[in-house]
């Protein structure tokens, strides 16, 4: 799915270009009701995140107020102002996952990582982020990196899940015979 | 890609119908066609069954047998936890857990030698034999699937699939045979209720939103499923698409709608991919669009996305945000039936209740409402998570028994751990404690408990989880997740996290849990929507059932349940009732240093080689050591230090002048007490303990029998503590030899009362009183005490606990030829030691379950026999349990000529206080401040079974532990408990070293043959290289406490 | 209508109220706090919570609708301790404090904590840190003392569609505020300053600038001139105790010289100055459209701009147009206000009469208007080499500084304003509201053109009197002098926007050729200048329509009602500007504008 933008290329591609394909987005969706979440979301698959310049535009393009636009962006935990890693990990804090372990594999990856929720590695690899439930529940504790769930997780094998996802986008290494 | 012919009318749709019925491309559609479907669910696709697709793939070429296996590739099936799933067809062999690894063996041998691959299949729980056809699994023969009748089955990427199982034939049957009245008429004698949560007739719901005068309407679907631990609707999205943009039709054509919306949380990107190619070809075939099946009806479907916002799933939440904006909900009325989607009638349903609209028309109101209860009807689905061995879906007709849910279809708690609570509902839930096991699940059931049936999250909870912790995660879930829009919710559950958190933390002060109380009633009074009036209900329902757990992180700062990091230093020490530094002493022996670790132990518990022989070592229960193979044998490496051959040392003694003379008199001279005089001599108290008959010990030596602590082991320990300054007088009956006034009278300041509960219940048969028929307490202590014992030659021993198997044991010991335990339950409910249970089984008793005694058998007044019944499981009791209920006719004789009755003690306080106004509780045993152990009369305190009843050694040693400090305080003022203060061992440990993996230590029995007519002690001690081993297992949990 | 029972009584409800209306009708005050009058009943701060048989939990009244057969209590236990909970939630989340606070015994929030009798705060917890915005010269922000009632956001995307304020993140840390916790100075903030007039609480007050007049007083070298706006005299008494309505333009003056101002004046003296510089202005710009110079000289060089001719009186209007309406701006007149006209003439004009320094002269507004304060900020106003407005108080802030000075304003007599500058016609009152200064200038237009009073009874523009946001009317000009011969029988057509969401539909509808006027009035403020965003708390749809009612009377109480009767307005133009829209005057009593961004 595009717009969790975890694996975006927008490094490689200048800014005018993304902006001109959201430009294309706002047109096609301006005389839609409801179209500021829908351009929202496909503006954060562009970009990787929803940088200023995108909202500012989102907002006059669509007729609304900034505010506004920063006020349903920030309601939402899936839309981040901030520049993302390659891959986004997110970790289950739903119910199943919480009571199976779900908070030391979060304790596992923030060290793993070296990173606080809602933060972005220094090589700009890795974004964590906690969520609440993927529906995996008969699996928990779970994770998720980009669309891939990753089930029973346990903190001793962070390090081999994520070694997978440490190459270049699009360059995800399988682990031989399933996890 | 295939082009699919548009249908036109109810006779093309019936043309495709029967075409897809011949091409049987559904799961199990045909008796001679081989399939192998693999599930790709969300469940099993993390599980890897993309790999089990491919792998199938290529096996079935490369063996050529692709044009004769069809490989199917459908929704979620259900048991998640055991996916990868395959089922083979035609006989529907259910293979779980498969690895691409395995494929090939189910290729050559299902498939083309059409043996079943035997380790890839179920077992029994039970009785561990195979089940390899998925109809017969458990978790499967309760089920009723009408919600998710076609996941698993079909394809959900082909619409024809869903046509050959009667899809679209609802929607036709309305659309040329029905008003929207006559179809609102059915829904409604359905009984169907809104699955989402509230409950809300669906029919009555349907009649509103089309009474609404409006040429613009819509018809909305609820798919943000946001209930942590609920996932049907992604399931039945992933796995049968098709069934909501039908009923979704369905409803636009009955309250006169052109246009829909399905609101998919994003977390859901499968579901939404194949929700959009459903609806695309639904589209591409007519049935979307501009005039369906020819009847001039128009209606189209949106997908809009979630953007991760919990509340969204409110209704007025949901609509503000398909409109684009925050989702904030608006207070009602005007209910979305009238005022909804910009301003426009709208109807919401949510994707369950969708998917039982078609069933119900084509099938009929009546067959629908024949499931369930008067006031709840059909079915529903629960997501099973957490502590139980069978998570995933599950589709029960409502109004099962909870307990049937959980252990039947649910597999019961893994490993062995006990349920403690199925919380249910999520964060606007409850949870339901083990003595509503019983609960039928269903609406109107379930509110009364506090819980809610919700969106069907039902998340298991064994001892390890914190109550208390669990509570917090909630409300952190809903604070984290409010919209702020109004007060209660924004502030106040902001309010009631921050109790809850300093509760957790070890901050919590008294008062704290009546402050949730008010306050969550207040915010469930005053929040604007669902949200914020169901945020207090996890922590009211809390409150409820486990207020002792608050309690306990309250006033004592412990957290029973060991999750509340702040709280426990390592979980086995937290475990033990008494606080023994389980590191501390294990690592000590593992470094050899015997003596050392004796001390360790014995500064928190003096009776160490008692507690290394019959304690049942919750602290191993707890060990974290689990997570990574098995957990560290605790008592086994007590038992090696307590018989090492070291010199008993004195503990650490602090003592005060003043208090030795400061008189306290101790009554009873069991753990509790010796216990009380240990703690208190180390504090310069010089107590005398009044013990009632002729050795001081009182259970461990009146009924534990010597082959299970030898009493020279005893009798060190107690002299140890005599050394301390302690006297022991024997043979001082309280009420017989003296009062407490009279104590008062001779100087004693203080009195621990710690008396036992010693007096065993009687049958309550017809001839009880016969001659032959003991009490298990007296029988043991006359066996132990060498005060006379007669013993029958065919026994019957009447019970489950330990003190049944103690007794049979003895009995055998002493020379009965034939010993039967009768138990009226099944033998995993015996509240026995497991070991115990074997080990007297291996000695030759034999264990009659599920049989209850109804008379003893008599002739001249002696017993001959003993009448019972059998019996099977009826409905779940107050302890979690099924109810034996006697199977009619199943009555048969045990002929014995001794009955011995092990059914319960209790305290016998007859003629015990005198005058002296003592407290009772309700059960007839004393009652003590837990953390003092004071009683109602302020010199007065009391400990062990005589506060609690029965309970075990170690509870008692603790119980007398605070005592000892509540009396000091109540003496001197002030807590002087030294012992409780943390100490850091000083053994080494190296943090980064990588543990080993090394299986536990087996225990070391004497053979069987050796124990005939021995009371010689049964379990021997380790050689020294295991014992140190295995203390070496430890992971030392305590350790990030000493090196801060 | 239907009927329910209220506390035991039955009460009688139109068809359509809510609890809350029904209860307040049978005389029954049930505590709000979110709820603003005519504006917002969101149901948002549950403090209006009542008790409805057979509801299972408490509803709030603001929005339950009254329903027949209803039974209500709205004193029981429960709802009594329901509100007192939610109110100390409230509070403990309040980081202000009472006794530093602007709004100290002025504040709503504290009120209610008196009258739900709160003595303690159960629930002590964290508080969102606050954030203080004193950025703009008009307003200061305190998100710590926000009660996030949302008052403040339902006029600014509402009433006036500025979108300037929006709740901001969600649940505990939502925040009322610009995108991203910006400062209102980097927004399209307008500074009307409406937010500050709904705010229960001293979460958005006007920047207090009383400090620097007192300085200013207590200068020896200062020459404190006030001007005080028309719609000051018709609010001003609310803060010491009168109705809305009650005209108090004599202790107002009075008041004023015991502050020890040096001279009292009023900015109607302007208001009829800028009627002759903008009438004049539209009639070149009619003329330049209906009867070009076939030579193509126009009179002057400044008469070219388009029709509509828009009003620049308002300065919130003029940024609202500079953000949003860029397009717009050769449509705006180009006549400074009239506080800033009076600022220009009193240190250039007024300055020589007396013959002092413009420099020793400090010339204080008195505005009921937030946005004065940054209009008298911005960079072109000075003209007279220096600010030409020293300072703008609003009425909020006269009356703080009154009472200050102990000044029994209830007991004062009744003054006289000091001349030149304090004389003024009617016409000039009515430019406090909305419809105001277009009647004012048609007043004078007709008259230039045809020589005859405007023809409405008592010259009265009936048609864009009232409360309705946009109202239109139209003159057909007859009897035109020769002169104005191009206007005979030419229908005049105008229009009449306040509330700038109303403000909005006609330049939009204008942009997409729906409607085509030649004069247009634009006031920001809901009834215009007396409903204004430095008007006493709290202004109503009632109490807008007592200021008007007490306008409109002193204006029919004048003699002279029209502005170019006003001989001190003939008088100033003799000594200094010549005529109306003469260079000097361009010079002093116009301006110019500019393109602001959108976001």
């Amino acid at each position: 799915m595009a717009d969790n933008a975890a694996t975006c290329t927008c490094e490689a591609v200048p800014e005018s270009e993304l902006l001109s394909r959201l430009e294309g987005v706002i047109a096609e969706y301006r005389e839609k009701p409801g179209a500021l979440i829908p351009v929202l979301q496909i503006a954060q698959g562009i970009f990787g995140y929803l940088p200023e310049v995108a909202l500012k535009r989102i907002a006059v393009g669509l007729d609304k107020p900034f505010s506004e636009v920063a006020g349903v962006v920030s309601f939402y935990s899936f839309f981040s102002t901030q520049p993302r890693g390659r891959h986004l990990v997110r970790v289950c804090l739903g119910t199943a996952c919480y009571v199976r372990g779900g908070k030391q594999v979060l304790d596992g990856l923030k060290a793993k990582l070296g990173c606080d929720v809602g933060q972005t590695t220094a090589d700009r690899n890795f974004t964590l982020e906690v969520a609440r439930c993927f529906g995996a529940c008969g699996l928990a504790p779970a994770m998720m990196i980009d669309d891939d769930v990753h089930q029973r997780v346990k903190p001793a094998r962070l390090q081999a899940i994520l070694d997978r996802y440490a190459a270049e986008p699009g360059d995800v290494q399988p682990i031989p015979g399933g996890e | 890609m295939t082009t699919r012919k548009r249908i036109e009318s109810v006779t093309d749709l019936q043309a495709l119908c029967e075409r897809a019925r011949r091409e049987a491309t559904t799961a199990g559609a045909s008796p001679d066609r081989r399939q192998v479907l693999v599930c790709t669910g969300g469940g099993c696709i993390a599980s890897g069954s993309l790999d089990v697709v491919s792998s199938f793939r290529r096996t079935l070429a490369a063996k050529g047998l692709d044009a004769h296996v069809q490989l199917l590739e459908t929704g979620c099936l259900g048991p998640c936890a055991q996916g990868p799933v395959v089922v083979a067809y035609p006989d529907g062999t259910f293979y779980q857990q498969v690895k691409p690894a395995d494929v090939d063996e189910i290729v050559d041998s299902h498939l083309l030698r059409n043996t079943v691959v035997s380790r890839l299949v179920n077992r029994h729980s039970g009785t561990g034999e195979l089940v390899p056809l998925m109809k017969d699994l458990e978790f499967f023969s309760k089920q009723v699937k009408i919600v998710l009748r076609n996941c698993g089955i079909v394809d959900p990427l082909k619409i024809e699939d869903y046509v050959a199982r009667d899809g679209y034939a609802a929607l036709a049957k309305a659309l040329t045979q029905m008003t929207g009245d006559q179809v609102i008429d059915e829904i409604k004698a359905s009984g169907l209720r809104g699955r989402g949560g509230g409950g809300f007739p669906t029919g009555l719901k349907w009649a509103f939103a089309k009474k609404s005068p409006n040429p613009v309407k819509y018809v909305l679907c609820n798919a943000d499923e946001g209930d942590p631990g609920a996932f049907m609707d992604r399931s039945v999205l992933e796995g049968d698409p098709h069934s909501i943009i039908e009923a979704m039709a369905i409803a636009g054509y009955c309250i006169g709608a052109t246009e829909g919306f399905v609101y998919v949380r994003a977390e859901y990107p499968l579901a939404i991919e194949r929700l959009g190619i459903a609806i695309q070809q639904a589209r591409d075939v007519g049935l979307l669009g501009k005039n369906i099946l020819g009847t001039g009806f128009d209606f189209d479907l949106e997908i809009r996305k979630g953007s991760g916002a919990f509340v969204c799933g409110e209704e007025t939440a949901l609509m503000r945000s398909i409109e684009g904006c925050r989702g904030e909900p608006r207070p009602r009325p005007p209910f979305p039936a009238v005022k909804g989607l910009w301003d426009k009638p709208s109807l919401l349903n949510n994707v369950e209740t969708y998917a039982n609209i078609a069933p119900i028309l084509l099938k009929g109101s009546a067959w629908y409402a024949a499931y369930g209860t008067a006031k709840s009807k059909g079915t529903k689905v629960f997501a099973l998570a957490g502590a139980v061995r069978n998570t995933g879906l599950v589709e029960i007709p409502i109004g099962m028994p909870l307990g049937e849910l959980v252990f039947e279809v649910g597999g019961g708690v893994p490993g062995n751990k006990k349920y403690k609570a199925a919380q249910m509902g999520g964060p606007s839930g409850g949870c339901i404690p083990t003595e509503h096991l019983g609960v039928p699940v269903d609406y109107e059931s379930l509110i009364e408990l506090g819980a809610i049936i919700g969106s069907g999250g039902l998340i298991v909870m064994d001892d390890d989880a914190c109550m208390v912790d669990v509570a917090r995660f909630f409300l952190e879930f809903c604070q984290d997740e409010s919209c702020g829009k109004c007060a209660p919710c924004r502030i106040g559950t902001k309010r009631m996290l921050e109790i809850l958190e300093r509760i957790c933390d070890g901050k919590g002060v008294e008062g704290d849990v009546e402050r949730l109380i008010d306050l969550g009633n207040t915010i469930k009074d005053t929040a604007l929507c669902g949200l914020g009036q169901t945020a207090p209900n996890p922590v009211l329902s809390t409150i409820r059932y486990f207020r002792s757990e608050y309690d306990a992180h309250i006033r004592e700062k412990k957290c029973p349940a060991g999750a509340c990091t702040a709280l426990v230093r390592a979980p086995c020490q937290n475990a033990c009732p008494a606080g023994v530094d389980v590191p501390g002493f294990v690592s000590l022996v593992g470094e050899g240093r015997y003596s050392d670790a004796m001390k360790w132990h014995r500064d928190r518990n003096p009776l160490a080689s008692i507690c290394a022989r019959v304690c049942f070592h919750p602290c191993e229960s707890k060990c974290r050591r689990v997570t990574l193979d098995t957990p560290v044998a605790i008592r086994g490496i007590k038992r090696f230090m307590v018989d090492q051959p070291v010199d008993m040392e004195l503990p650490e003694m602090r003592p005060v002048a003043a208090n030795a003379k400061r008189k306290v008199a101790i009554i009873g001279g069991g753990p509790a007490g010796l216990s009380a005089a240990y703690f208190l001599a180390r504090l310069g108290y010089t107590p005398t303990v009044f013990e009632a008959e002729s050795k001081a010990g009182g259970m461990l030596v009146q009924t534990i029998p010597a082959y299970r602590l030898p009493r020279e082991r005893l009798e060190a320990e107690i002299k140890l503590i005599e050394s301390m300054g302690v006297t022991i007088l024997t043979g001082k009956r309280l009420g017989r030899d003296f009062t407490l006034n009279g104590l008062r009278g001779e100087g004693y300041k203080a009195v621990f009362l710690g008396v036992g509960a010693m007096k065993g219940s009687t049958l309550g048969l017809p001839n009880e009183t016969a001659d032959g028929v003991a009490e298990a307490l007296s029988f043991l202590k006359a066996a132990n005490m060498g005060t006379g014992v007669t013993v029958g030659r065919r026994v019957a021993v009447i019970g489950g606990g330990n003190a049944a198997i103690d007794a049979a044991r003895t009995a055998k010991r002493l020379g009965a030829e034939e010993v039967t335990i009768v138990y009226r339950r099944r033998r995993n409910e015996m509240p026995a030691w497991e070991v115990e249970i074997d080990e007297a089984l291996t000695e030759g008793v034999i264990l009659e379950t599920l049989v209850a005694p109804v008379e003893v058998v008599v002739e001249n007044g002696r017993v001959i026999g003993l009448a019972c019944q059998r019996m099977e499981l009826g409905s779940y009791d107050k302890s979690g349990r099924r109810r034996p209920v006697p199977i009619k006719g199943a009555l048969f004789t045990i002929p014995v000529d001794q009955i011995v009755a092990a059914v319960g003690q209790s305290v016998e306080s007859a003629g015990l206080f005198g005058d002296v106004p003592v407290t009772l509780n309700r059960d007839g045993t004393v009652k003590a401040d837990p953390l003092t152990g004071r009683t109602s009369v302020e010199w007065l305190f009391a400990g062990g079974d005589a506060t609690v009843g029965p309970s075990s050694v170690v509870e008692a040693i603790a119980a007398g532990e605070r005592a000892a400090a509540g009396i000091d305080e109540a003496l001197t003022g002030a807590n002087h408990a030294f012992w409780r203060e943390h100490r850091v061992v000083d053994t080494a440990f190296d943090p980064d070293a990588d543990p080993v993996y090394l299986q536990r230590a087996h225990e070391c029995l004497r053979p069987v043959a050796e124990r005939t007519g021995s009371f010689a002690e049964v379990e021997l001690t380790w050689s020294e290289t295991v014992a140190r081993g295995e203390a070496r297992r430890c992971l030392r949990c305590d350790y990030r406490e000493s090196c801060n | 209508m239907v009927n329910l029972t209220i506390n035991g009584s039955p009460v009688q409800a139109a068809d359509g109220a809510t609890v809350l209306t029904a209860a307040k009708a049978a005389g029954i005050n049930i505590p709000t706090l979110c709820y603003l009058e005519d504006v917002q009943a969101i149901g948002a701060c549950r403090v209006c919570m009542v008790e409805v048989e057979g509801a299972r939990t408490p509803v709030p009244a603001c929005v339950a609708p009254a329903t027949e057969g209803m039974k209500v209590r709205t004193n029981s236990q429960r709802v009594r301790d329901a509100r007192r909970t939610v109110m100390e939630l409230l509070m403990s989340d309040h980081a202000g404090d009472c006794k530093t606070c602007d709004r100290n015994d002025d504040c709503e929030f504290q009120a209610l904590a008196r009258d739900l009798g709160i003595r303690q705060i159960s629930w002590p917890g964290d508080i969102n840190p606050p954030h203080l915005d004193t950025s703009t010269a008009a307003l200061v922000r305190d998100t710590g003392k926000c009660v996030l009632c949302r008052r403040c956001v339902t006029v600014c995307n509402g009433t006036q569609a500025v979108g300037a304020l929006f709740p901001q993140s969600r649940g505990f840390k939502t925040v009322v505020g610009p995108a991203f916790g910006r400062d209102l100075d980097t927004v399209t903030c307008v500074q009307c300053g409406q937010c500050s007039a709904v705010c229960p609480v001293g979460a958005i007050s006007e920047r207090d600038d009383t400090d620097k007049v007192w300085a200013a007083l207590e200068d020896p070298v200062k020459f404190v001139v006030v001007q005080t706006a028309p719609a000051i005299r018709a609010a001003l008494g609310e803060e010491f105790g009168y109705p809305a309505g009650t005209l108090v333009t004599g202790k107002m003056t009075a008041a004023l010289r015991r502050l020890g101002i040096n001279a009292v004046f009023d900015t109607n003296f302007t208001a009829d100055l800028t009627i002759l510089e903008e009438g004049t202005e539209l009639l070149m710009r009619l003329k330049a459209a209906l009867a070009p110079d076939p030579h193509g000289h126009a009179e002057g060089h400044h008469a070219h701009g388009p029709l509509p001719l828009a009003t620049s009186c308002c300065p919130a209007w003029i940024k609202n147009c500079e953000h949003f309406h860029p397009d717009f701006l050769p449509n705006l007149s180009t006549c400074k206000s009239p506080q800033q006209m009076f600022g220009a003439a009193a240190k250039t004009y007024y300055s020589r009469t007396i013959a002092k320094h413009p420099s020793d002269i400090f010339v204080v507004s008195i505005m009921p208007c937030t946005a004065k304060k940054f209009e008298a900020e911005r960079p072109e106003m000075e003209s007279s080499w220096q600010r030409d407005v020293d300072v703008v108080l609003t009425t909020r802030e006269l009356a703080r500084m009154i009472k200050e000075a102990g000044i029994d304003f209830r007991n004062l007599p009744d003054e006289q304003m000091d001349q030149p500058m304090g004389m003024s016609t009617g016409a000039a009152d009515i430019f406090a509201n909305t419809g105001g200064v277009m009647e004012a200038a048609l007043r004078t237009a007709w008259e230039i053109v045809t020589g005859h009073q405007l023809p409405f009874d008592g010259l009265r523009v009936t048609p864009i009197e009232g409360m309705e946001g946009v109202k239109e009317a139209s003159v057909t000009f007859s009897g035109c002098t020769d002169d104005w011969k191009f206007l005979e029988g030419v229908t005049a057509k105008v229009a009449v926007a306040h509330g700038l969401a109303n403000a909005n539909k006609v330049v939009d509808s204008i942009r997409k050729g729906e409607a085509s006027y030649h004069f247009i009035e634009f006031m920001s403020c809901p009834g215009g200048c007396i409903g204004g965003g430095g008007q006493p708390r709290l202004t109503t749809d009632t109490v807008r329509k007592a200021r008007t009612d007490a306008i409109r009377r002193e204006d029919q109480g004048k003699g002279m009602r029209k502005s170019h009767e006003n001989p001190q307005v003939r008088a100033v133009y003799e000594a200094f500007f010549k005529t109306p829209n003469s260079d000097l005057s361009h010079r002093f009593l116009h301006t110019h504008y500019f393109g602001r961004d959108r976001v």
